[in-house]
């Protein structure tokens, strides 16, 4: 059964008690939680998504409840619980979803070692990968949420998760998170988009969800082994700029972005240098987005785009 | 979303050859803790398996970290190797190089002198 298939009500029956199970990718959520507003969330996101038959065997179990404070000045807020765990302090109601979200990349990114875990953004297509590791502002998911309406196929917006024997990406397919001018700018670039509930005056401003295209949930179990690396960087007005990074530098940024590379000590070591082995690696930086579509276009034809040589100048 | 850094990053570089460690006694003799050690061209990464710590080295301070790997020496005999492995005459230059590499990777829980 998928999350559409349940009618509106029984879906915040079943958040409310005995908890909704929900798989994406690898990882089962048991969700629970009397906040009607997350099921409105979860039905415009994550509709596609199978629901399991048995919470109790889920991954993580994750509770909402509403509390509320004079020191908030008896606002709604709302509280998380991870299998007893409080990753978060309580969060204004209206940042709820934000937070939802944000939970659920808590649970994978302080548990599942299992994986290197790279903070980054990855796509597909023609069975080639493509990671996008970038720190926050760099324009990540901008153009993620660009490529995946226009033919790529999304396998994650913030964490990927890299399989230790085999190093391709496993899919989440989670919505892919976007902040502040870039909601504008993706509404733009998308009309068909359908984005999730906003959350106003966060930590990082305003954060909404847009939804996964059709093609994205379905293939969740369809791994992908990386071809590029390419550490997107946007500034406005720039041309298209493509420099290739030499394998040391390369290792280091992606270890930089890797959430447990430390934690996995020698295994991390090891995967990390067969994958920049079999990579090409650069730095890529553009200031419109439909250049930078079409840059991706060229790099899915199997034509590698031009790209600037390590140690080369530049003129 | 906090992400850990790594621990320990370092770029070693020709620029840190500096001579404030001359002062160190040449006869000590470096021994290296457990390494792995990935190479691409001039560039190598090196992998701590003791501290878990991960450091971007170049050629020469790669080829020291060999030469001690494969049996503890002292900085002269490590000076010898790296002049034979150039196929250059043994200088001071190269001798000061190798004797501030030395120092530089100690610093950095690669290597450490025999006996501590």
């Amino acid at each position: 059964m998928i999350i559409s298939e349940l009618p509106k009500g029984q879906l915040r029956e079943w958040l409310a008690h005995p908890g909704l199970a929900v798989r994406t990718g690898p990882f089962d959520f048991h969700i629970q939680t009397e906040i009607s507003e997350l099921a409105d969330g979860l039905r415009l996101l994550y509709e596609d998504f199978p629901i399991l038959p048995h919470p109790d065997f889920a991954d993580f179990h994750i509770r909402f409840n509403k509390v509320r404070s004079w020191r908030w000045g008896f606002r709604p807020y709302v509280s998380v619980e991870v299998d007893g765990d409080r990753p978060s302090a309580p969060v204004p109601l209206d940042q709820f979803y934000a937070v939802f979200e944000g939970c659920l990349n808590w649970c994978i990114y302080t548990y599942a070692h299992q994986y290197l875990i790279i903070h980054a953004a990855s796509i597909e297509r023609g069975g080639h990968a493509v990671l996008l590791p970038a720190p926050p502002g760099s324009g990540k998911s901008t153009l993620c949420a660009a490529l995946i309406h226009r033919g790529w196929r999304l396998l994650t917006d913030e964490l990927s998760l890299i399989d230790t024997e085999s190093r391709s990406i496993v899919p989440l397919g989670r919505p892919v998170s976007l902040k502040n001018e870039s909601i504008e700018i993706i509404k733009n670039f998308a009309p068909d988009a359908i984005f999730g509930p906003i959350s106003r005056n966060t930590v990082k401003g305003t954060i909404a969800h847009v939804k996964p295209p059709p093609n994205t949930v379905g293939r969740l179990n369809d791994h992908s082994r990386v071809a590029w690396m390419v550490f997107p960087s946007f500034r406005s007005g720039a041309a298209i700029s493509v420099r290739e990074m030499s394998k040391g530098e390369a290792f280091m940024r992606i270890a930089e972005s890797a959430v447990n590379y430390m934690a996995l000590g020698q295994i991390g070591f090891d995967i990390l240098s067969a994958l920049v082995d079999e990579i090409v690696c650069c730095r890529f930086e553009y200031g419109d987005l439909n250049e930078a579509v079409q840059w991706f276009d060229e790099l899915s034809n199997d034509n590698f785009p031009t790209v600037i040589k390590p140690g080369a100048s530049i003129d | 979303m906090a992400l850990s850094p790594l621990a320990h990053r370092t770029l070693i570089t020709a620029d840190q050859n500096s001579l404030r460690f001359q002062k160190k006694l040449p006869t000590v003799v470096w021994k290296a803790f457990p390494l792995s050690v990935k190479t691409w061209g001039e560039e190598s990464i090196v992998f701590n398996k003791s501290s878990g710590s991960t450091h971007l080295v170049n050629l020469v301070a790669a080829r020291i970290l060999s030469i001690v790997q494969s049996q503890p020496s002292s900085a002269e005999e490590i000076a010898r190797k790296i002049a034979n492995q150039m196929q250059v005459d043994l200088d001071d230059e190269i001798y000061q190089r190798v004797n501030v590499t030395l120092e530089t990777l100690g610093s950095l829980g690669l290597l450490e002198p025999l006996g501590q």
